[in-house]
């Protein structure tokens, strides 16, 4: 399983992955008008993103710490957070239909988000300590 | 499942460590399957028959099995 200093390592990429976001968009922020630049940007993020997860697991995979135990983890893992996200989403858009209450939509599909990275985490750390 | 495991490694002086090495599964894998935490998939459990050189027979007994 992971040690711990590679899930600093991943947290670490994780908070740079947001960092450059943050700084790009400011950057960008002059080009606003211009929605193909925003597009770029955006896939470029995409592009490193994939190119840094795809090295990382590589890496992990050579090393023998993504093995068949550990894939067996993560796909109980994903499907509680799969499990917690299609729920919550659910309930959200069964509100919106059924209901006239006023919800604050983009927060709680990020909170949905957020919370199924929660969950996964969560099962991976329970499996972990299971198997 | 209920495996001899430990007996086979220590049989052939290997640590945890070692065996992982050489199967290219991690150290905690090894130690799951000794524990008896996590079943191995068929292609493992070959492996390490290959291994020690033995029948997967020898190392994994079903349980409630001779059915």
């Amino acid at each position: 399983m992971w040690s711990r200093e590679k899930r600093l390592l991943t947290v670490a990429l994780l908070v740079a992955g947001v960092a450059l976001g943050v700084g790009l968009e400011a950057l960008a922020d002059p080009l606003e008008e211009q929605n193909l630049a925003w597009l770029v940007l955006l896939v470029g993020l995409l592009v490193f993103g994939g190119a840094v997860g795809h090295w990382a697991s590589r890496r992990f995979e050579q090393s023998g710490e993504i093995d068949e135990r550990f894939q067996e983890i993560e796909r109980r893992a994903s499907r509680w957070s799969h499990g917690a996200l299609t729920v919550g989403v659910g309930l959200l858009a069964l509100v919106l239909l059924v209901s006239w209450v006023e919800v604050p939509v983009a927060a709680l599909l990020w909170a949905l988000l957020v919370g199924s990275v929660a969950v996964h985490e969560l099962s991976v750390e329970y499996y972990s300590r299971r198997m | 499942m209920d495996n001899e495991l430990k007996v086979w490694r220590a049989k052939r002086d290997v640590t945890q460590g070692e065996l992982a090495d050489d199967l290219d599964v991690s150290r905690q894998t090894v130690n799951a399957i000794e524990r008896g935490r996590y079943d191995p998939s068929l292609e493992l459990a070959f492996e390490l028959a290959d291994y020690f050189d033995c029948a997967i027979e020898d190392i994994f007994e079903h349980e409630g099995g001779e059915d």
